[in-house]
C-alpha cells in the first residue's frame, strides 16, 4: 500500500447500508451474540424435539421410579431425573420448551399485531381514534392484568388456544403507546409531507414511509415484551390456569415439582434454570437490539 | 393545582367504571351457569332456576349491571357465592396482609435495587458497574414463583430457620414473600437507579458544587443522591399501586392470606362477586397510586406544577 494513501478500512471506503451497520454494532455486544446464540438453540430445540428428546415425554417408566415409588435423581438413563410419575424429565423439558415458546411467540404475535392496527390508528390519524384507543390503554394499564387474564382463562375453558388469545389480547398496549409516539413524530417529517403532496393515499404512506422507520423501535419493544410473555405464560401455568397437563411446559413443571421439592429438588431447578435462561437471552437480545438499532429510550417494555 | 386533581379523580371514576363494565361482562357471559354451581351438581332444574331468579341472574346484563353499580355505590359489593361472605369486608379483611407484604416487598425493592443502581453509577469502578448489570440481568430473568420456591426450599426446609409458608409463624413469616417481591423487582430499581444518578453526575449544579470545593462524598451525598432517587420515587409509589392490590403469584407460592389469594381462590370458583370485588379493589389500588405519583412529585419537585 502506498505510504501516502490515507489510511481508510474497506468499511469505510465502502457504503453500507443501515443493516449492516447495525449488524456490526450489535456483533461488537458480547451480551447481545450470547443472546442470540441462545436463542438459537432454544429455536433448534422447539423444532427437532421429537429427535432431540431420548424417551417419550408421557410414558411413566416402570423403571422410572426408585423401589420406594420415589422419582429418581439423575442417572445414566435419565439425565434430568424422572417426575413423580416415572416420566422422563429431561424429554418432558425438551417437549414443554416448544409448548412455553410457542404460547409465547403466537400470544407476541398477536399483541404486537394489534398493538401496530391501533397504535398506527392513533398516532397516524390521530384525532378522535386517538383520543379513544389512548384512553382505552389508560383504562387497561389500570387493569390488574394477571387478575384478568386468570379470570378469562378460567372461565373460557383452560387450554393452549385461550392462552394464547389472552395473553395476546391483554399486552398489547405499551408497544401501542410507543408505535403512536413515533408515529406521532414521524408522521410530521418532510419526506412524509413530501408523500402527501406528490398525492400519495394514507395506506401507501404508512406502509412506504411511516411504518419502515418504526420497525426498529417495534422490533425491540416486541422482543423485550417477548421474555416478558415467556415469564407470563409460565406465571399462569404455574397456578394452574395455562397450559394443563399432561402437555409439559415450563410454568406447570415448576408447580408438579414443588410438591415434591424436599425429596425432588431437580423436578423445579431444571424447568426453572430453562426459563431463566431463555428470560435472560430474549432480554439479552433486545437489549443488543435496541443498542444496535439505535433505539433511543431505555425504558423496559413491561 | 385542585382543578387538576378534580380532573384525574373524575378521570379514575371513569376508568374504574370501565374496569368493572369489562370485568361484569365477562362475568355475564360465562359459559358455567354460577345459579348451577351454587345449587350443586344434584340440583333439580326448578332449583338452579329458583337461585337464578334469586340472585337477578334472569335479568337481562343493563339491569344486572344497573342493579351491581346501585349497590357498589352504596359500599354494598354483594355477597361470595362461594362462601355467602360479605365482599367489602372480606377483602378489608385480608388487606392487611397485602399490606403488610406489599410495604415489606417494597422496602427490599427499593433497598437492593437504589443501593446497586447508585453504587454501580458511583463508584465509577467497571467492576462494581458489571457485577450490578449481572445482578440486573439475573433479577429481571429469575422467575419470582420460582425464586420463591427455591428460597423455601432453602430457609424453610434445609436450613429450616424460617417458616414454610403461611402467615401464622407472625411477622417472620413475611420475610421470605417479602424479600423474594424485592429480589425480583430489584433490577429496574437497579437499572433506573443507575441511570438516573449517571444523568445527575453529569448537571451543572454537580460541577459547580465541585467547583466550590465540596468534597466529592459530600458532593454524592448532598447533592447527587438526593436528586437521583427522584424518578424511583414514581416507581415506588406505582409498585405501591399494584402490589396492594394483591400479589397473585407469590401469595400462592408462600400460602399467604391477602387479596391475591382472595382472587385467586374466586377466580377457581367461579365466584362472580368477590372477582369483581378484587378486581375494583386492585384498580382502585392502581388509580390511587397514580394519582398520588403526581401530586408527590409536585411536593419534590416544586419546578412541576400539576
Amino acid at each position: 500500500m502506498n505510504a501516502d494513501a490515507p489510511s481508510l478500512s474497506r468499511s469505510q471506503l465502502k457504503p453500507r447500508n443501515a443493516s449492516s451497520a447495525a449488524w456490526g454494532r450489535f456483533r461488537r455486544q458480547p451480551g447481545a451474540v450470547v443472546g442470540l446464540l441462545i436463542t438459537a438453540l432454544l429455536i433448534v430445540i422447539c423444532v427437532f424435539a421429537p429427535w432431540l428428546a431420548p424417551h417419550d415425554p408421557a410414558v411413566q417408566y416402570p423403571n422410572g421410579l426408585s423401589e420406594l415409588g420415589a422419582p429418581l435423581p439423575p442417572t445414566h438413563m435419565f439425565w434430568f431425573g424422572t417426575d413423580a410419575l416415572g416420566r422422563d424429565l429431561y424429554s418432558r423439558l425438551i417437549f414443554g420448551t416448544r409448548t412455553s415458546l410457542l404460547i409465547a411467540v403466537l400470544s407476541n404475535l398477536i399483541a404486537t399485531s394489534i398493538a401496530l392496527v391501533l397504535g398506527t390508528l392513533a398516532g397516524y390519524f390521530g384525532g378522535l381514534a386517538d383520543t379513544l384507543i389512548m384512553r382505552l390503554t389508560d383504562v387497561l394499564i389500570s387493569f390488574p392484568v394477571l387478575l384478568l387474564a386468570a379470570f378469562l382463562a378460567a372461565v373460557l375453558r383452560p387450554g393452549i388456544g385461550v392462552i394464547i388469545a389472552v395473553i395476546g389480547g391483554v399486552g398489547w398496549f405499551y408497544l401501542a403507546r410507543v408505535i403512536r409516539a413515533e408515529l406521532l413524530s414521524v408522521r410530521r417529517r418532510e419526506y412524509v409531507e413530501a408523500a402527501r403532496a406528490l398525492g400519495a393515499s394514507d395506506a401507501r404512506i404508512i406502509f412506504r414511509h411511516a411504518l419502515p422507520q418504526i420497525l426498529g423501535q417495534v422490533l425491540v419493544y416486541s422482543t423485550l415484551n417477548f421474555s416478558t410473555t415467556v415469564l407470563f405464560v409460565a406465571a399462569l401455568s404455574y397456578v394452574g390456569i395455562g397450559v394443563q397437563p399432561p402437555t409439559p411446559d415450563w410454568g406447570n413443571m415448576i408447580a408438579d415439582g414443588s410438591q415434591y421439592l424436599t425429596v425432588s429438588p431437580w423436578l423445579v431447578i431444571f424447568p426453572g434454570i430453562f426459563l431463566g435462561l431463555s428470560v435472560l437471552s430474549f432480554n439479552l437480545l433486545g437489549d443488543g437490539l435496541r443498542d444496535a438499532l439505535d433505539v433511543k429510550s431505555g425504558k423496559k417494555a413491561i | 393545582m385542585l382543578t387538576f386533581l378534580m380532573r384525574r379523580v373524575a378521570w379514575s371514576v371513569v376508568v374504574l367504571l370501565f374496569a368493572s363494565l369489562l370485568t361484569f361482562f365477562i362475568g355475564y357471559k360465562v359459559p358455567a351457569n354460577p345459579a348451577r354451581m351454587i345449587a350443586g351438581p344434584n340440583a333439580t332444574a326448578e332449583t338452579v332456576r329458583s337461585i337464578s331468579h334469586q340472585l337477578g341472574l334472569d335479568q337481562p346484563f343493563y339491569v344486572q349491571y344497573g342493579r351491581f353499580l346501585g349497590h357498589a355505590a352504596q359500599g354494598d359489593l354483594g355477597r361470595s357465592y362461594k362462601t355467602e361472605q360479605q365482599v367489602l369486608p372480606t377483602i378489608l379483611q385480608r388487606f392487611p396482609y397485602t399490606l403488610a407484604l406489599a410495604l415489606g416487598g417494597l422496602a427490599f425493592e427499593v433497598l437492593i435495587g437504589a443501593s446497586v443502581g447508585l453504587l454501580a453509577a458511583g463508584t465509577k469502578l467497571r467492576a462494581v458497574d458489571g457485577l450490578a448489570s449481572t445482578f440486573v440481568l439475573l433479577t429481571l430473568a429469575v422467575p419470582s414463583f420460582w425464586l420463591g420456591i427455591i428460597l423455601l426450599y432453602v430457609f424453610g426446609f434445609k436450613y429450616p430457620i424460617l417458616p414454610l409458608g403461611g402467615a401464622e409463624a407472625g411477622p417472620i413469616s413475611l420475610l421470605l414473600p417479602a424479600l423474594t417481591l424485592g429480589l425480583s423487582g430489584a433490577g429496574y430499581y437497579a437499572r433506573m437507579g443507575r441511570a438516573s444518578l449517571l444523568e445527575v453526575m453529569g448537571e451543572d449544579y454537580i460541577r459547580t458544587a465541585r467547583a466550590k470545593g465540596v468534597s466529592p462524598g459530600r458532593v454524592m451525598l448532598k447533592h447527587a443522591f438526593k436528586n437521583a432517587l427522584r424518578p424511583l420515587i414514581t416507581m415506588t409509589a406505582l409498585d405501591l399501586g399494584v402490589l396492594l392490590g394483591g400479589a397473585l403469584i407469590i401469595e400462592q407460592v408462600f400460602g399467604w392470606p391477602g387479596i391475591g389469594t382472595l382472587a385467586w381462590q374466586a377466580v377457581q370458583n367461579i365466584d362472580l362477586p368477590m372477582i369483581m370485588g378484587t378486581v375494583l379493589f386492585s384498580a382502585l389500588c392502581i388509580v390511587v397510586a397514580n394519582i398520588l405519583v403526581d401530586v408527590v412529585y409536585s411536593w419534590v419537585d416544586p419546578r412541576i406544577t400539576v
